[in-house]
C-alpha cells in the first residue's frame, strides 16, 4: 500500500484494489471518503430544505432547524447507501460465486465513494450559484410547493448539477466493478454484471425522473 | 369797430376753409365747429373762435362741442354737447334747433323745436342723444340754429365711429388641462382703440370647472394701455372653459367673449415618477421590496409617498414609504415591507403632489414572479446555463472518460 497513492485509486483502481488484496481489511479510509460525499450531501440538503421552509410562512425560522434535519437525513442516508450497495453487489457476485468476506467488499466500495465526493462539490457550487440567489415567495398550498420544487429542478442548471454527479456515479461504478472483482474474486465479465446492473438501473430511474 | 370784427371773420374764415381741406366733403356755406376731431382722451376739448355775425347783426358763436364717449364704436350711443354763445349786444331769438343725421350717426331725439332767447353775452348748450351705426369712419351730423331773420347757424358736428374693440391674448395657460388639476391662465388685455375703457372686468363663463378668483376687475383701461388677469382653473371631464372681457365705452356695456379651447391630457412638463432596481427580499413571511424612484418629469413632485397596492397587506416596519419632494432628474431610494398571497406582482400606488397642491396618483407593479431568481441581478429558471458551467461539464466528462477509459487499458 506504501507505493500505491490515492491518485492510483483515481487513474488505476485495478491496481490499487490489488495491492490492498494481501492487506487486513480496513474501514478507515473508505469511511472517511464516505463521511466526505455524505457531508457534501448534506450540504446540498441542508440548503434545498431551508430553502423550501421560507416557503412556508407557518414555517418561518425554522428554516436552520428544518435544513438541520434535511443535512442529518442526507448525511445517515449515504452512509446507509454505503451499506445498501455493497449489500446488492455482495448479493449479486454470490450468484456468481463470488469469494471474500462482506468486510473486505465493504471497504471497498467505500472507496468508490471518493469520485461521488468530488462530483458532490461541484454539483453543490453549481447548486449553490442558483439557489443562493433564488427569491422564494410565500406559499401554503402543499401543492404549489411541489410545483415550485418540480419547476425548480428542470431548471437547466439544476439539471447540469444533476448530470455531473451521475457522471460520477459512472466514475464510481467503474471503480467498484475493479473492487468487485479483486474483493469477490470475479471475472471482469461477472464484476461489470454485478456493478453494473443495479448502477445502471439507477442511473435510468434518476434520468427518467429529471427529465419527465 | 365793426370792420375790426368784419376782419377778424374773415381771418377765421380763411383758416378754417385751410381746415376744411382736409374734409372734402365738407358742404358748401358750412362752417366747421371749433372742436377738432377727437383723437384723444378726455373727449372734445373745449375752444372758441371768432363769432359769426347773423343777417340781423347779433353774433352767435359755436363755442364748443362734447362727445361722451368721445369715439362711439358700433351700435353706441353717445351724447353730444353743443355749446353757443352770443358774443352780440343784443339777444338773439332762436326759433328751433335741429341736429341732421349724417352717414353712420343717427339722432335719437329733436328736444328743441323751439328755443327762445339767448341774451348778450350768454351761453347756450344744446345735448342731443346719437347713436352709431355702421360703417366706421367719421360722420358730420350737421348743427343748425334757426333765426326768424332766415339765416341760422350751420355746423357740421365730426363724430368718430370705430368699432375696435379691446384686444385679449392669453399669455401663460397650460398646454392640455388636467382634470381634477388647477393650471394657471393668464390673459393679457390691450386696449388699441383712441378712448379710454371703463369698468373692464373678466369673468370666466363655462361648465364644468372651479376658479380663482371668480373673477378679475381691472376698472379704467386707458388707450394704448394694457393690463392682465389670471385665474387657477380646475376643470371637471368635459368642462366647457371661456371668459368674458366686460368694458363699458362710455355708458354703453360691451361683452367680448373668449374661448378658451380645452384640450384634456397629460401636461407635458408634468413631473414623471418612475420605479427600477427592485430587490425582493423575504424574511419571516413579510417581504421586503427595495428600488428606487426617479422623476423623469419636468415638474418638481411634491409630498410622494409609495405604499403596496389594495391587494397587498402592508407591513411594518415600511407599511408605506414617504420619498417628500422629488425634483426632476432627481432620484430616491425607497423601501417596503408587506405581506402577499402569492408571488404575483406587487402592486404599488405612488401618490404626489404638485405646486399647486393637486393630488395625483399613479400606479406601478414590482414583478415577484414564483420562480425569479437574481443570479448576477438578471437570471431567472428556464435560462441558459452560463457558459463557464457548460465548458466545465464538458472538462469534466471528457476527464471522467479518459480516467475511466485509462483504468481498462492498464
Amino acid at each position: 500500500m506504501s507505493d500505491v497513492s490515492i491518485l492510483t485509486l483515481l487513474t488505476n483502481p485495478r491496481r490499487f484494489f490489488e495491492s490492498l488484496e494481501e492487506r487486513p481489511v480496513s474501514l478507515l479510509r473508505p469511511a472517511l471518503f464516505v463521511i466526505v460525499a455524505a457531508f457534501i450531501s448534506a450540504l446540498s440538503a441542508y440548503q434545498i430544505s431551508s430553502l423550501v421552509a421560507t416557503m412556508m410562512p407557518e414555517l418561518q425560522g425554522m428554516g436552520p432547524l428544518l435544513g438541520g434535519i434535511g443535512a442529518f437525513s442526507a448525511f445517515v442516508m449515504v452512509l446507509l447507501m454505503w451499506v445498501i450497495y455493497t449489500a446488492i453487489f455482495f448479493a449479486i457476485s454470490m450468484v456468481f460465486r463470488g469469494q471474500g468476506t462482506f468486510g473486505r467488499l465493504l471497504s471497498y466500495v467505500g472507496y468508490g465513494f471518493l469520485p461521488q465526493a468530488i462530483g458532490g462539490l461541484i454539483s453543490f457550487a453549481l447548486s449553490w450559484d442558483l439557489l443562493s440567489n433564488l427569491r422564494v415567495p410565500s406559499i401554503t398550498d402543499p401543492t404549489m410547493i411541489a410545483e415550485w420544487t418540480q419547476s425548480l429542478m428542470k431548471d437547466p442548471t439544476m439539471r447540469l448539477a444533476s448530470g455531473i454527479s451521475l457522471l460520477f456515479i459512472l466514475w464510481s461504478a467503474n471503480i467498484w466493478i475493479f473492487g468487485v472483482r479483486t474483493g469477490r474474486r470475479l471475472s471482469t465479465r461477472d464484476a461489470v454484471i454485478t456493478v453494473g446492473l443495479p448502477t445502471l438501473l439507477f442511473i435510468v430511474y434518476s434520468i427518467v425522473t429529471m427529465v419527465l | 369797430m365793426r370792420s375790426v370784427l368784419l376782419l377778424v371773420s374773415l381771418v377765421a374764415m380763411a383758416l378754417v376753409a385751410g381746415a376744411g381741406a382736409s374734409i372734402p366733403t365738407l358742404p358748401d356755406g358750412f362752417t366747421l365747429p371749433p372742436t377738432n376731431l377727437p383723437t384723444t382722451d378726455p373727449v372734445a376739448p373745449t375752444s372758441s373762435v371768432a363769432p359769426i355775425v347773423t343777417a340781423s347783426g347779433n353774433q352767435l358763436q359755436l363755442v364748443s362741442t362734447q362727445l361722451v364717449p368721445s369715439v362711439l364704436m358700433r351700435g353706441d350711443r353717445g351724447t353730444l354737447v353743443i355749446e353757443v354763445a352770443n358774443t352780440g349786444t343784443a339777444p338773439v331769438r332762436i326759433s328751433q334747433a335741429t341736429l341732421t343725421a349724417d352717414g353712420a350717426v343717427t339722432v335719437e331725439d329733436d328736444p328743441y323745436r323751439t328755443v327762445g332767447l339767448i341774451g348778450a353775452g350768454n351761453r347756450m348748450s344744446f345735448t342731443y342723444s346719437v347713436r352709431a351705426g355702421s360703417p366706421d369712419g367719421i360722420a358730420y351730423p350737421v348743427f343748425s340754429l334757426m333765426v326768424p331773420d332766415g339765416r341760422g347757424l350751420r355746423v357740421p358736428v365730426p363724430i368718430r365711429v370705430d368699432s375696435t374693440g379691446p384686444v385679449v391674448s392669453f399669455i401663460e395657460r397650460p398646454d392640455v388641462f388636467t382634470p381634477g388639476r388647477s393650471d394657471l391662465v393668464v390673459l393679457s388685455i390691450g386696449n388699441p382703440r383712441q378712448s379710454t375703457l371703463n369698468g373692464v372686468m373678466v369673468t370666466p363663463r363655462g361648465t364644468g370647472f372651479t376658479t380663482k378668483p371668480s373673477s378679475v376687475f381691472i376698472g379704467e383701461l386707458p388707450r394704448n394701455g394694457q393690463s392682465r388677469a389670471g385665474f387657477n382653473l380646475t376643470p371637471d371631464e368635459n368642462a366647457t372653459l371661456g371668459f368674458d372681457l366686460v368694458y363699458y365705452n362710455g355708458q354703453n356695456r360691451h361683452v367680448l367673449p373668449i374661448a378658451l379651447p380645452v384640450e384634456y391630457g397629460k401636461s407635458k412638463q408634468r413631473a414623471e415618477l418612475l420605479l427600477s432596481n427592485f430587490v425582493l427580499e423575504q424574511t419571516g413571511g413579510v417581504y421586503r421590496l427595495t428600488g428606487d424612484i426617479n422623476n423623469a418629469g419636468l415638474r418638481p413632485a411634491r409630498s410622494v409617498v409609495i405604499a403596496p397596492g389594495p391587494e397587498v397587506e402592508p407591513a411594518d416596519p415600511y407599511p408605506r414609504y414617504v420619498i417628500g419632494s422629488l425634483e426632476p432628474d432627481d432620484f430616491a431610494s425607497f423601501e417596503l415591507n408587506f405581506r402577499a398571497a402569492d408571488g404575483g406582482p406587487v402592486p404599488l400606488v405612488i401618490s404626489y403632489k404638485d405646486e399647486n397642491g393637486d393630488a395625483f396618483e399613479e400606479h406601478a407593479r414590482a414583478t415577484t414572479q414564483i420562480n425569479q431568481t437574481g443570479r448576477g441581478g438578471s437570471a431567472s429558471p428556464g435560462e441558459p446555463v452560463p457558459l463557464a458551467w457548460i465548458v466545465l461539464g464538458l472538462v469534466l466528462v471528457a476527464g471522467v472518460g479518459y480516467l475511466i477509459v485509462r483504468s481498462w487499458r492498464q
